[in-house]
């Protein structure tokens, strides 16, 4: 991961597209400065319901986040 | 200038000829300048700015149903660096094609969005739309280096009329209740036009009425100024009448005061004038009477019979009509025939003085 940009890992966010148990939602991030939308899954079965908030756990693709409840 | 390049705020600078950092198979810089020295390295760039790919696509819900669906969707490329690197590798040199090709790309996923949903669910469900564009999409862009901001569904085509039949009983109900409101505001502006028009027709009434009555007390009094000139001309006349009646009885008055002025008072004068003249002449007569009582009453008969010779005359002529005389001695045997006469006459005297005791009291004047 080169440095000039920022992790998301740990990183709170907001829901913006509910995240059903088996499926993906949205999230927003604020990272380098601006906002950005990742493709948000769940872990362990848990759903998110639109504006909740979140925090990113792990990352598993450059625009793709699982994220938990918080 | 000299061999430093700075990308723009939306571009990434690519530089190759080195590996970039995490392995990554060229360098990505972005928002700030690099070095970049011809001999060793390559520099290009790639814009990050948005695109947007227009989708109009016939489509089949869930329910079999047929849609030709027009959306839009608007991506970009990552902000991230394995994203540039995944897009850069992708179509460097063909960024003029990307909007259609992931127009096509995105058509596919529409008709899959489309394909798990309902008419019903794509109206009105937006988390399930937005959940489905997610699900379809989301991987196969991410592999391009690109993401999906907006994914907006523009316009349905409903050839089988479903939407509107949908739409029917809501617009049935909305058009029932709207000419149920308009029925009764109908209803109340009706009564309140007929209740108005009550009201002026009862305002025009008791206007009508007043004036009626304000013509009548007009009227009458017009009227009755009308009539004052004769009433007072009857007044006047009849006063006139009156005083003429007075005059009348005053001219008769006067005129009674004349006659009797000019006719009583003579006669009554002339009246007592004759009487005065009657009593004073009988008075007269009384004192001849009574002067006369001393004479001689021969004289008296003497004087009577010289008075009534004439008719004695003619008495004894009737007489001697009758026996026929004849006289024969002419002149003188007339004067003695007179002569006879005259002696007659002294015999008749004496007769009549025995027949006339009265006339030799002398109490009654022969007239």
């Amino acid at each position: 991961m080169p440095d000039d940009f920022e992790s998301v890992l740990g990183k709170q966010g907001r829901v913006s597209v509910a995240i059903p148990a088996a499926g993906a939602g949205q999230i927003i991030l604020l990272l380098n400065g601006g906002s950005e939308a990742f493709t948000a899954y769940c872990l362990g079965g848990e759903e998110l319901a639109m504006n909740a908030p979140a925090v990113v756990v792990e990352q598993t693709g450059p625009r793709t986040v699982f994220v938990t409840g918080c | 200038m000299f061999f430093y390049q700075i990308p723009a705020p939306n571009e990434a600078l690519l530089i190759s000829g080195s590996k970039g950092e995490g392995g990554a198979l060229f360098r990505v810089v972005t928002g700030k300048g690099t070095f970049v020295f011809p001999w060793k390295s390559k520099a290009r760039f790639l814009s990050l700015d948005l695109r947007q790919a227009q989708i109009n696509e016939p489509c089949v819900t869930s329910q079999g149903l047929t849609l030709t669906v027009q959306a839009i969707a608007v991506f970009k490329v990552g902000n991230d660096a394995q994203s540039i690197i995944n897009a850069a590798t992708r179509f460097l040199d063909q960024q003029e094609q990307v909007p259609q090709t992931i127009g096509r790309v995105l058509a596919g996923h529409l008709r899959s969005i489309v394909g798990n949903m309902t008419v019903e669910d794509i109206i009105t469900n937006r988390t399930k739309l937005a959940q489905q564009v997610i699900a379809a999409s989301s991987d196969e862009m991410e592999t391009m280096g690109l993401k999906l901001d907006a994914f907006q569904i523009q316009e349905i085509s409903d050839s089988a009329h479903y939407i509107e039949a949908i739409s029917s009983p809501h617009i049935s109900a909305v058009q029932r209740d709207a000419r149920i409101a308009a029925a009764a505001a109908d209803q109340a502006a009706a009564e309140k036009e007929n209740e108005a028009k009550a009201a002026v027709a009862g305002f025009t009434k008791d206007s009508e009425v007043a004036q009626a009555q304000a013509q009548a007390a007009v009227e009458a009094a017009r009227a009755e100024t009308s009539q004052a000139g004769p009433l007072a001309q009857a007044v006047a006349t009849q006063k006139v009448t009156e005083e003429q009646a007075v005059l009348a009885a005053k001219q008769a008055e006067l005129r009674e005061a004349q006659l009797q002025s000019e006719v009583q008072k003579p006669a009554d004068a002339k009246a007592y004038e004759i009487r005065t003249l009657a009593q004073a002449d009988k008075e007269a007569n009384m004192a001849r009477a009574e002067g006369l009582a001393g004479q001689n009453l021969e004289s008296i008969l003497a004087n009577r019979m010289v008075d009534l010779m004439p008719e004695i005359t003619k008495a004894l002529a009737s007489g001697l009509n009758g026996a026929n005389l004849t006289v024969l001695n002419g002149a003188e045997g007339i004067t003695d025939l007179f002569t006879q006469i005259l002696s007659q006459g002294q015999a008749v005297f004496e007769a009549v003085r025995a027949t006339t005791p009265k006339l030799v009291d002398g109490s009654k004047t022969p007239e």
